[in-house]
């Protein structure tokens, strides 16, 4: 009997090793794929829609220090990061060469119209008003947001420059504000 | 540790490991009270192994192309909470004499989110991300249930009582 037992636990600690080493061996080969978007990332590519329907797009980052956050109406710690991001966008509202954006990034099983009528109920009843764009997801693929809130700060070139997954200061944005305007 | 004992000790835990899914009762009524003391532990990272690796490598490279410990936190507790919470439940239902031997009863959850974590990488089984943590839960704290009464009370403990 003690010898059986011990098969038995050999078999799964093997099975343990073995899908082990075999998600080792994919993790080393999607390593440069891994993570979100590192700084350094041009957004040539950006484009998502705003509520009132227009493109917002990497031409629009041009000459701007951007903030651009993924959030969602279901996430609690977006709220609260967009509540500061907005008392943040009044704050500079004199200023021309700074904007925010607040992307919604629901997630999957809603259709385009859903998503967007979503957001908007949920923009009108939390009363936001920083300006409100809508991805239906690929944005978020591509920089490779893997959970929200997740916060860019983009220089005037259209390059990321600070990338924060989580919940993000509201003071620590506004250091890269100035250290980034001031180039 | 020297060479012998490390081969001593792994065969001594893959028998009890064994034997805690063979005959169960039988394995933790005659375990010493010095034998599997690291079983917590060992079988915590072994259920990390078996179905996170991957995850934890993107917080890994997460951190390192943002330098977040906000990220590294979130990474970190996301795979460990499954663990701790069904350690805490089987230490919990093992009662406060007994709880000693609480780490083994992570076998269940470790087995169960493997072979489910195997099944789904190779396309043998579509569920979603929860149920094999949830199953592995259930069958970790039935599993204390049934054997409770023949784990002996810890002698430090039994002692004092």
């Amino acid at each position: 009997m003690k010898r059986l037992q011990t098969i038995v636990g050999a078999v799964v600690l093997l099975g343990v090793l073995s899908i082990g080493a075999y998600d080792a061996m994919n993790a080393a080969r999607d390593w440069d794929s891994m993570g979100p978007a590192a700084p350094g990332t041009s957004l040539e590519t950006f484009a998502v829609q705003r509520l009132d329907g227009e493109r917002f797009e990497y031409a629009d980052l041009l000459g701007k220090v951007s903030i651009v956050t993924f959030w969602a109406t279901w996430c609690g710690p977006c709220q609260s990061e967009l509540a500061d991001l907005d008392e943040l966008d009044d704050a500079y509202a004199g200023r021309d060469d700074v904007q925010f954006v607040a992307v919604n990034w629901e997630g999957g099983g809603y259709s385009p119209g859903q998503r967007r009528k979503i957001t908007a109920a949920h923009v009108q009843n939390s009363g936001l008003g920083l300006p409100v764009a809508v991805d239906d997801g690929a944005m978020a693929r591509a920089l490779r947001v893997g959970a929200v809130p997740h916060t860019l700060v983009v220089d005037a070139k259209g390059v990321v420059r600070h990338v924060y997954p989580g919940r993000v200061r509201a003071a620590t944005i506004a250091d890269d504000i100035t250290a980034l305007a001031g180039e | 540790m020297s060479d012998r004992s490390l081969a001593t000790t792994t065969a001594s835990a893959l028998a009890r490991w064994g034997g805690a899914l063979l005959a169960p009762r039988r394995t933790v009524a005659e375990l010493t009270s010095g034998e599997g003391k690291r079983d917590g532990l060992v079988l915590g990272t072994l259920y990390v192994v078996g179905t996170a690796l991957y995850p934890m490598t993107d917080t890994i490279a997460t951190v390192v192309s943002t330098h977040s410990l906000v990220a590294l936190a979130a990474g970190v507790a996301r795979v460990l909470l499954t663990p701790i919470v069904v350690l805490v439940l089987v230490e919990t239902l093992l009662g406060g004499r007994r709880s000693y031997r609480g780490g083994l009863f992570l076998l269940p959850l470790v087995v169960i989110g493997t072979l489910a974590h195997i099944l789904t990488t190779f396309g043998l089984l579509s569920i979603p991300t929860l149920w094999p943590d949830f199953v592995g839960a259930a069958a970790a704290g039935g599993l204390a249930l049934w054997t409770r009464k023949s784990i002996p009370f810890e002698p430090a403990t039994e002692a004092k009582a």
